[in-house]
Parts: structure tokens; C-alpha cells; sequence
């Protein structure tokens, strides 16, 4: 038998036992089968393996199958759609949606305020100490103690106290010039903050202002600086204020930063008192430098402000 | 109520008219033909049941779409293949399928004479352990027409394949299977 033949014969035995071939075609490969033992066995041994397939028991589901298929189909068909769950039953849904949009909008306005609040409770109730003129000690502690958000409120207002007392000295001149040295005491502030790391309790202001003009002739270098160093104090000098130093004389303002221990704080203020009017201005706390341990040392800003110009 | 006389198509429309609870018929009607398909060709009979399970739960979901241009059978049946075949796409499973090839028949219970009983068992067994290492198309192949006896036409339709290739593939498919089951049947003849 050709082997050619029994390809093709091969190729059709599928066909032939699920009995698709036309008849011509079927009668040729029966005839072949009888006479190619060969093929015959093939057709045998697959005709036994389709049989054995469909032979295969039926095998059943789980006990319960359908039943935990429907749970779960119920289950699904109760649960609502991303849909229904956004926009509907849409008059149930407009009103909750509203009422959210509400209570953000008052929690929103409520927040606002509630963080509003520290800043003005700062301004409110918790004043700057400043030391007195009389029987007031001043502590380290109570300068720790107030709030770091008092600063910036307690430099404006210095800042509004400073344009008040220009304002009564009279001239626009000694006003640019005074606006000139609070920046200058600004940037000195800032440089100090960096370069100072002693136990520094703060920084005040004491404001002198003179009885006469004949006082404030060489007053800082001949009476001031002088006074200060008899109290263990230095004067601070730096690099961009010395720059902008004005020649001193008496008919302009004039700003001088003291370093001086505190308690000799007010018996410096009485021995300025010998040349004109003082008066304390607001105390500035300074941020405790951790780790120091040495004395308590003052910060003084002293403004010498020319006699007050009396109208008739 | 009673749906004995019910066609799956008008389950289908009685569902889509709102009556959920026609899904529970064509769910007993139609469970033991998808269960059967998933073992045979999966090979393994709780991953078959939990392919089942997916089968119905995405019918559910779909068969509000469906219009009937097949028959519901040979559509769940569509659905079986794409959950079998992504679920078949796991290495894991494909060891499970070898291994479970190696394990009795759940099913085969037939009270037989036990000579003759043990035979067949055995006989089943070397079957599915025959399809579970075929070719996973050759095997759906099989087990689609020789075991759930699915038209060419409709097997054509639920593979996506042109229909005249269905039949030589499938030739090709059940030699593959008759070389794995040579031992058993081939050898008897030549000798």
C-alpha cells in the first residue's frame, strides 16, 4: 500500500467514523481499511480514544453549587450601581449633597477662624513684660515665657511708637533719619542674632529724651559710653552701622546699642536720668541660646532724641 | 414556578424584565455542562468550581446585553472559555492540572464488577491525564465536541475561528491524544 495513500486516508478518518464523508469518499477509505492493516489499526485506536472521551463520566458540581451561585447573584443585584449610588434616588441625593457642601463650607469658615484666633489672642493677652521704672524685677523666665508670634506684633509697634514720638519732635528730616536707624536696628537685630550666642535675656528700649540742647553736645562719647562701661556694659558697634554713623549732635536722633547686665539695669536708667527725660519702651524677647550659662545680659536700644521744639 | 417548559431564551427575557430569580433556572439547567467543560479541560475540580461560580456571576452581569444572536448555551459557554483560559494563564494552575491528572476520578463511581470497575477507573483517568497534558486548545477542542458534543459551528462561533478549521484541528487534537493514550489502546492492536 502506498504510504502516500494512507496519508490521505489517514488525514480523512476523522470524518469517516463521526461519518461526515460523502459517500463515494467513504466507500474508498472502507475499502482501504479492509486491505492497509496498518490504517485499520490507526482508525481503531482513534475511533477508542474518541470513545473513551465521550465515555468520560459526568462529573457534578459541588452539593449547594447553584445555591451559592444565587447568593451571590443576589447579593450583587441589591448592592446598587456606581450610578444609582452617585446620583440617585436623585431628591434623597441633591439634598445630601447639599447639606455636605454645607457643613465643608462651615467647618471651612470655622477652621479659618480658629486659626485666626492664636494671632489676636497673642496680640490680646499676652503682653510683652517690660521692665518698670520702679520695684519691677526683670526675669529671664518671664521673657522665655512669652510667645514667639509676639514678635513681629511687638517690632510694628514699636515701629508706630517710633513714628509717634518723630512726629513730636516736628521735623520730616529726624523723621527719615529715625525711620533710617530702625532699619538699620533691624539688620543689626539679625546680625546680633547670628554672632551673640551668650545668655542674652532680651532687648528693650530706653528713650532719652534731653532737657537741652547744650546736653547733647559729645553726649554719646563724653557722658553715655562712659557710663556704660562704669556699669560692666559695652556699646555695640557694627560694621553696617558703623557706615551709616551720623556726626553726633544734638539736634538729630540718635540710636546706640548697649550691652549691659541687668541688674545694674536701673541704676543706669537713673544716672540717665540726670541728663533729660527716660522712658522704657516695650521689651523684646530674645530666643533663649541653649546651653548658655553665663550672667544675664540686656539688650538696650537707646534712642537720644534732640529737645522737644516748643511753639509759641 | 415551574420553568420545565421554559427555553433558555425566554428565561433570558423574563430576566430582563425584571425577574431576577429566572437566573436560579438557567443556572440549575445549564451548571453541570460548564462544571463538566472546566474540570475536563482544567483538570482540576475545586478550580473548577470556583471558574463556575465566576462563569454564572459574569453571565449575570452580561446577560442583560445578551440578544439571543446564539444560543445561551453556546454564550456561557463563550464566557467559561475566557474565565478558564485567564484563569489557565497562571503557571501554578498548570502544575495543579498535571498533578491533578494524576489523581482518581471524583465522579467515576459506576457499580461495576470491581475487576472490571478498577479497569475503567483507570481507563478515566489515563484519559484526563491525557487531556491535561495535551495542548490546552487541543483539549477544549476535544472536550467541547467529543465529550459535550458542541456542533463545529458552534465551537467555530465561541472560539472566534473560521469554522473549517475547526474540524482539522481538531483531527490533529485527538491523534495528539491518541499518541498520549498509545500505550493503552495502540498497543493492543499492533501487537
Amino acid at each position: 500500500m502506498a504510504v502516500k495513500e494512507c496519508e490521505e486516508i489517514q488525514a480523512w478518518l476523522s470524518d469517516y467514523l463521526e461519518g461526515n464523508l460523502e459517500s463515494g469518499r467513504h466507500r474508498a477509505v472502507e475499502d482501504h481499511l479492509y486491505l492497509c492493516p496498518i490504517c485499520l489499526a490507526e482508525s481503531e485506536s482513534l475511533a477508542d480514544t474518541i470513545k473513551s472521551v465521550g465515555n468520560l463520566p459526568s462529573v457534578e458540581p459541588p452539593p449547594g453549587f447553584s445555591r451559592r451561585v444565587m447568593v451571590q447573584v443576589r447579593e450583587e443585584a441589591a448592592r446598587p450601581g456606581l450610578w444609582e449610588r452617585l446620583f440617585l434616588p436623585f431628591r434623597i441625593k441633591v439634598a445630601l449633597q447639599a447639606a455636605m457642601l454645607l457643613l465643608v463650607g462651615i467647618l471651612g469658615i470655622y477652621v479659618y477662624q480658629k486659626n485666626e484666633m492664636p494671632q489676636r489672642k497673642i496680640s490680646e493677652t499676652a503682653p510683652v513684660k517690660a521692665p518698670t521704672t520702679e520695684g519691677e524685677d526683670f526675669r529671664e523666665t518671664d521673657l522665655a515665657k512669652a510667645p514667639r508670634a509676639a514678635v513681629p506684633l511687638a517690632l510694628s509697634q514699636e515701629r508706630a511708637r517710633l513714628d509717634d514720638q518723630v512726629a513730636s519732635a516736628g521735623t520730616l528730616r529726624s523723621q527719615n533719619a529715625l525711620l533710617e536707624e530702625t532699619r538699620q536696628s533691624s539688620a543689626t537685630l539679625r546680625a546680633e542674632k547670628k554672632e551673640a550666642a551668650t545668655s542674652l535675656a532680651g532687648r528693650f528700649e530706653l528713650v532719652l529724651q534731653l532737657r537741652s540742647q547744650e546736653e547733647g553736645e559729645g553726649l554719646v562719647q563724653e557722658r553715655i559710653v562712659p557710663l556704660v562701661k562704669s556699669f560692666n556694659g559695652q556699646r555695640l558697634q557694627f560694621a553696617d552701622a558703623v557706615k551709616k554713623q551720623k556726626p553726633e549732635s544734638s539736634l538729630q536722633p540718635q540710636t546706640l546699642w548697649i550691652i549691659l547686665p541687668a541688674d545694674q539695669f536701673e541704676r543706669f536708667k537713673s544716672e540717665l536720668a540726670s541728663m533729660g527725660t527716660v522712658k522704657t519702651g516695650q521689651i523684646v524677647p530674645a530666643e533663649p541660646a541653649l546651653g548658655a550659662t553665663g550672667p544675664v545680659q540686656l539688650r538696650i536700644q537707646l534712642k537720644i532724641l534732640p529737645p522737644v521744639s516748643r511753639k509759641p | 414556578m415551574d420553568h420545565e417548559g421554559v427555553s433558555d431564551w425566554e428565561c433570558v427575557q423574563k430576566f430582563q424584565s425584571g425577574d431576577t430569580d429566572v437566573f436560579g433556572v438557567l443556572v440549575r439547567r445549564h451548571e453541570t455542562r460548564i462544571f463538566n467543560l472546566l474540570y475536563r479541560w482544567l483538570g482540576n475540580y475545586d478550580e473548577a468550581s470556583d471558574v463556575a461560580q465566576e462563569v454564572f456571576l459574569s453571565a449575570f452581569r452580561a446577560i442583560k446585553c445578551f440578544r439571543g444572536d446564539s444560543s445561551f448555551a453556546t454564550w456561557l459557554y463563550r464566557i467559561g472559555v475566557k474565565h478558564a483560559k485567564n484563569r489557565q494563564k497562571s503557571l501554578a494552575l498548570a502544575r495543579q492540572r498535571q498533578e491533578a491528572a494524576e489523581h482518581s476520578d471524583p465522579a467515576d463511581d459506576s457499580p461495576l464488577d470491581p475487576a472490571k470497575e478498577v479497569e475503567q477507573r483507570e481507563l478515566h483517568d489515563l484519559v484526563q491525564q491525557g487531556l491535561s497534558r495535551l495542548q490546552a486548545d487541543d483539549a477544549l477542542l476535544i472536550v467541547l465536541h467529543d465529550l459535550q458534543e458542541v456542533s463545529y459551528e458552534e465551537i467555530a462561533t465561541l472560539l472566534d475561528v473560521p469554522l473549517g478549521t475547526v474540524k482539522p484541528r481538531l483531527h490533529r487534537a485527538r491523534q495528539a491524544l491518541k499518541d498520549k493514550l498509545s500505550s493503552h489502546f495502540g498497543g493492543k492492536k499492533w501487537q
